[in-house]
């Protein structure tokens, strides 16, 4: 294709006449626009979080279920070997001349005595060599069948030998008194907008321009919270949290609003967003509320180590910082930090966290969350009913207050 | 130029105060291009609102070759041209007040005329002629290329324009004769 070519005299005058001509679009078309590549920038922000989060879940899953299949493994290869002295004492063979069960374990027991006494990197090698060996997989159920309960358990046994303090770290988590309070510590960055809403026909207008012109911003949340586990399934945690969400908002150019020009004649002619054509003004809301977390957690156990927790809270939140522009329907103009912002708020929040035990004391989470305002930022009165939202991510260290295995084995 | 390659990759990186500047740059021009090829004012917004947004779609596939107010008029005509194929029925038909005479159009007559004259004279003609006409003798498109954006043969492109010229001449003729304003009739479906 080659423009402007020229054919005859006709052609030529037209293109160049057509050429010439230009138009002023109306504000509507950039608002239409703009709000279709804002929606694909939001959908591509949504995107890149979604993907993110779930790489990291993915990650830190496959990193600790592998961590977990190491050290369970390598638990139960110590547990062949320490578990087995009460039963040195039995025949190491049956009558016909094979092994029982029990003597097959004494002979890995023998084994393992023997073990005691080489180097470290033998007993290593040994200990790869038991984990892949078929001797190794029958010794798990000779140990299941043999072994009392008790001893399994560690309780009664001596609690300076090895086999009672592995015994104790097989323990299953069983919450009771002092063992059951741990301090947990969370933070989020989050995507945070509002849902909004005209209460009055005469406010449909603002509804319909903020619905163009407002954007979604970056927020976060941050939380300390004491944890009680009162089931091994359920526990509560309640404190205290930080809070920040908002919105962009778009301010368009008004010359033509009536209540304004005849406030101006009143009190004066003011140069503001409200009467000074040009380019639409863009501020960023953000309202900051200090929180009162109390969240009911449901652990499911997935490994050993790793479980999916699901939280659902609410959270009591005062405003204690807000930087908001917010139109003002009595005045027609728009107003920093109005006093029909609404000093109290109720949210509600849902979480899915992957947890990991690192040991008995320390555990990480990690998961997305949801939270939602149940009230609006501003008041009842105020035209306009808005509710805070946002979804992110969730980072979280649980410590346990009291190492309770630590002074069972003290005692 | 220096400027004007900073502000696409601005925009490119999504900066929103870039995309705003970049469309106050070029839509005016844009929207005259789409009013040539609409029925009316709103269809040609419709039109420079859907190719802005095709464009801020695509802008990261520009490659800094050629103009790039050539690629951009590009999508919003390709963009105007899907509109019309989907919105309106192109009708190919003969509606030439005389099919024996037909003047030579002048060029002469429409270097003496306004703008929007010329404007509104193309936009006075059917669909079908209207959407040749822009494509052919403005845009440059060849009658090969016009075929394939229109789904017709290159044959009927090449009739289409003969006519829309003819059409076009006889009414310069007019005009020429007694002045513009009974003989450009905007049609607002």
């Amino acid at each position: 294709m080659s423009r402007f070519r020229i054919h005859r005299p006709f052609e030529e005058e037209l293109a160049k006449k057509a050429d010439e001509f230009s138009m002023q679009p109306s504000l509507s078309t950039w608002q239409g626009v703009e709000k279709s590549i804002a929606k694909t920038r939001a959908i591509q922000t949504y995107w890149k979080i979604g993907i993110l989060s779930l790489s990291i879940v993915a990650v830190i899953g496959i990193l600790f279920i592998q961590d977990d299949r190491r050290s369970t493994a390598s638990k139960t290869t110590e547990t062949a070997i320490t578990l087995l002295p009460p039963l040195t004492d039995q025949p190491l063979t049956s009558k016909d001349g094979k092994d029982s069960p029990t003597t097959h374990g004494a002979k890995i027991n023998a084994r393992a005595k023997k073990e005691k006494s080489v180097p470290a990197i033998t007993q290593m090698k040994t200990r790869e060599s038991l984990q892949g060996s078929s001797e190794f997989k029958t010794e798990k159920i000779v140990l299941k069948n043999i072994i009392p309960k008790k001893l399994r358990i560690g309780y009664k046994a001596d609690p300076s030998s090895e086999a009672s303090r592995l015994s104790l770290r097989k323990r299953p988590p069983s919450f009771r008194g002092r063992d059951a309070w741990y301090v947990q510590v969370n933070y989020g960055p989050a995507y945070a907008y509002r849902n909004i809403s005209a209460r009055t026909d005469y406010a449909r207008p603002l509804e319909d321009t903020k619905k163009q012109l407002d954007k979604g911003v970056s927020g976060f949340s941050a939380r300390v919270q004491a944890r009680y586990h009162f089931s091994d399934r359920f526990s509560l945690a309640f404190g205290i949290g930080y809070t920040r969400s908002g919105e962009r908002i778009g301010i368009a150019p008004k010359k033509d609003s009536k209540v304004y020009d005849a406030l101006a004649e009143t009190y004066g002619y003011e140069t503001t967003e409200m009467n000074t054509p040009g380019d639409i003004s863009y501020y960023t809301n953000q309202y900051s509320y200090t929180e009162l977390p109390v969240t009911l957690y449901s652990k499911k156990p997935l490994t050993p180590r790793l479980s999916l927790t699901t939280g659902l809270g609410l959270s009591l939140g005062y405003m204690s910082k807000t930087n908001a522009r917010c139109y003002d329907y009595r005045i027609d103009h728009y107003v920093n930090n109005p006093k029909f912002l609404r000093d109290w708020s109720v949210s509600s929040h849902a979480q899915v966290l992957l947890e990991y035990s690192v040991n008995t004391r320390w555990s990480l989470a990690a998961g997305p969350e949801f939270t939602y305002a149940l009230l609006s930022t501003y008041q009842n009165y105020y035209t306009l009913s808005q509710h805070q939202f946002s979804a992110g991510m969730n980072f979280g260290v649980q410590w346990k207050l009291f190492d309770v295995t630590k002074s069972r084995l003290a005692e | 130029m220096r400027d004007e390659i900073s502000l696409i990759e601005a925009c490119i990186k999504q900066n929103r105060a870039a995309q705003q500047k970049l469309y106050q740059l070029y839509a005016p021009k844009m929207l005259g291009v789409c009013y040539r090829y609409a029925s009316s004012r709103e269809e040609a917004e419709d039109m420079l609102q859907e190719g802005f947004i095709r464009v801020f779609q695509k802008l990261d596939s520009f490659r800094f070759e050629g103009s790039f107010e050539g690629w951009l008029r590009r999508i919003i005509v390709n963009t105007a041209i899907n509109i019309i194929r989907k919105y309106q029925n192109l009708k190919y038909e003969c509606d030439i007040d005389s099919a024996e005479y037909t003047p030579a159009a002048s060029g002469d007559v429409i270097a003496s005329m306004y703008t929007r004259e010329v404007v509104d004279l193309v936009r006075s003609l059917p669909n079908g002629y209207r959407t040749v006409l822009n494509l052919y003798a403005i845009e440059g498109y060849s009658h090969k290329e016009i075929a394939d954006m229109l789904g017709i043969n290159e044959s009927s492109s090449r009739s289409q324009y003969t006519r829309a010229k003819a059409l076009l001449a006889k009414r310069l003729e007019k005009i020429e004769a007694f002045g513009i304003t009974e003989h450009v009739k905007v049609s607002h479906p």
